[in-house]
């Protein structure tokens, strides 16, 4: 049994709400629209500068100096609503969501609520596409949300999306993850969710379903291929994408990437794994795809309601380690992992921490497959 | 096992009990204590949230 947190609301100036969270907080700001972690010390100045301290009083009388004064200056812009953390900016996916279209010919395949078809050369769909999408071939016909065609330009090929093309030309090798992530993406905007993020998803039979969660290349792909081959089925591969309404994991079951990182840990789960096609990543990396023909996935309009939240980092020289998080230490991974918001405010910042607060959470070290095995056995049956 | 709860404060007091008891339960500070503030999570910070994914630049 867990502990489960209720965020106590505590009003901080005209524009931001402070969230205690037991023994640190969230600050939450309509202004910036952003979030903000406090751990237990952060918290404590907060207050303090709240009941009128000021920032050289407490950094003086804490003995505190160089980048710790920077973030008390930093709590005092908080708490007077004048806070500017960061520089970055909104960037929406270019693709037009309406209308639908209609198409004759093509099979039809469903992602979510999005209905879509592949049009454009044949060979190069039947062996660099199809294969990929099969599990989602619709058997009713009707009217597409989305028509994907792929079209000839010299010796690559350009994707176009609802008669908009998407990017530079592609090699057959980049066609896939490109089409897999803007597949993705699309599905996932037209739905109504609280949050998506960058992780994987599995569940077994009793009922447990682990989000491994994590930036690129820590090791959570081949995780979810370890615990797939011991009876777990497949939910969702980058992103995680969590309904708003049951706060359950909605089902994307395209194929398990593998980046060749983890090829040679996986040879003895997965001795295919060399020899399956290999495709190319935008950053350049090579990736195949664990299928439905050798992996467990669960049917394509499932809903999962998430039980365990896990960052694992794969190191090989490190010790295993596995170690429950608070909520900011939580909500920091989260961030760092990568996500999207469908529009920050206070319901569904409320709406996350309570999503998180229902869900274990951990992170994980491993330097081996079987110690991750070991030590997660702890916590999952 | 998540972390258990630690403060014990009657968060149902308030607001302003709830802060002076936070403060006199956890301001006793040892030396080098750190302070985390952190940005978890921006409306503004999608592109960055995108790149950060397999999923590449959109």
């Amino acid at each position: 049994m867990h502990e489960t947190v209720q965020p106590v609301r505590l009003p901080l100036n005209k524009t931001s709400t402070l969230f205690l969270l037991d023994d640190e907080s969230v600050v939450f700001s309509t202004r910036s629209k952003e979030l903000y972690g406090l751990d237990q010390t952060a918290t404590v100045i907060l207050f303090r500068l709240e009941q009128g301290e000021t920032v050289e009083g407490v950094s003086l009388d804490l003995g505190f100096t160089g980048e710790a004064t920077l973030h008390i200056q930093k709590l005092a812009e908080l708490l007077a609503g004048d806070e500017d953390f960061t520089e970055e900016y909104q960037n929406e996916l270019s693709c037009p969501l309406e209308p639908p279209y209609l198409t004759t010919g093509s099979p039809c395949y469903q992602l979510l609520n999005t209905r879509f078809a592949v049009e454009g050369s044949a060979k190069v769909i039947e062996k660099w596409i199809t294969p990929f999408i099969a599990t989602l071939q619709s058997v009713e016909d009707g009217d597409l949300d989305l028509l994907i065609s792929i079209k000839p330009d010299n010796d690559k090929w350009h994707i176009w999306m609802n008669g908009v093309v998407h990017g530079d030309p592609l090699s057959v090798e980049r066609l896939l993850p490109v089409l897999y992530a803007q597949l993705r993406v699309f599905a996932f905007q037209k739905h109504q969710r609280l949050l998506t993020m960058h992780g994987a998803v599995i569940t077994c039979k009793s009922g447990q379903t682990l989000v491994l969660a994590g930036r690129s290349g820590t090791g959570k792909s081949t995780l979810a291929a370890t615990l797939l081959a011991r009876g777990f089925s497949l939910v969702s591969d980058e992103p995680a994408v969590i309904d708003s309404g049951s706060g359950n994991v909605l089902a994307m079951p395209l194929g398990l990437g593998l980046k060749e990182g983890s090829w040679s840990i996986l040879q003895s789960e997965y001795p295919q794994v060399s020899h399956l096609p290999t495709h190319l990543r935008f950053d350049g990396q090579k990736i195949c795809y664990l299928l439905p023909d050798s992996i467990q996935v669960v049917p394509c309009y499932g809903r999962y309601p998430a039980t365990h939240l896990i960052f694992p980092e794969f190191n090989p020289e490190a010790a295993g380690k596995l170690e429950p998080l608070s909520m900011v230490q939580t909500l920091k991974l989260f961030a760092d992992a990568g996500y999207h918001i469908p529009g920050l405010d206070e319901e569904r910042v409320v709406g996350i921490i309570n999503w998180l607060a229902g869900l274990e959470r951990y992170s994980l070290v491993y330097s081996s497959t079987g110690e991750a095995l070991l030590q997660l056995k702890e916590i999952i049956t | 096992m998540n972390k258990k709860k630690e403060s014990n404060i009657d968060t149902n007091q308030e607001p302003g009990i709830v802060r002076r008891e936070f403060i006199k339960r956890f301001g006793k500070f040892t030396a080098g204590t750190a302070v985390g503030l952190y940005v978890l999570m921006s409306s503004r910070t999608s592109k960055k949230a995108m790149c950060a994914s397999d999923a590449g630049p959109p």
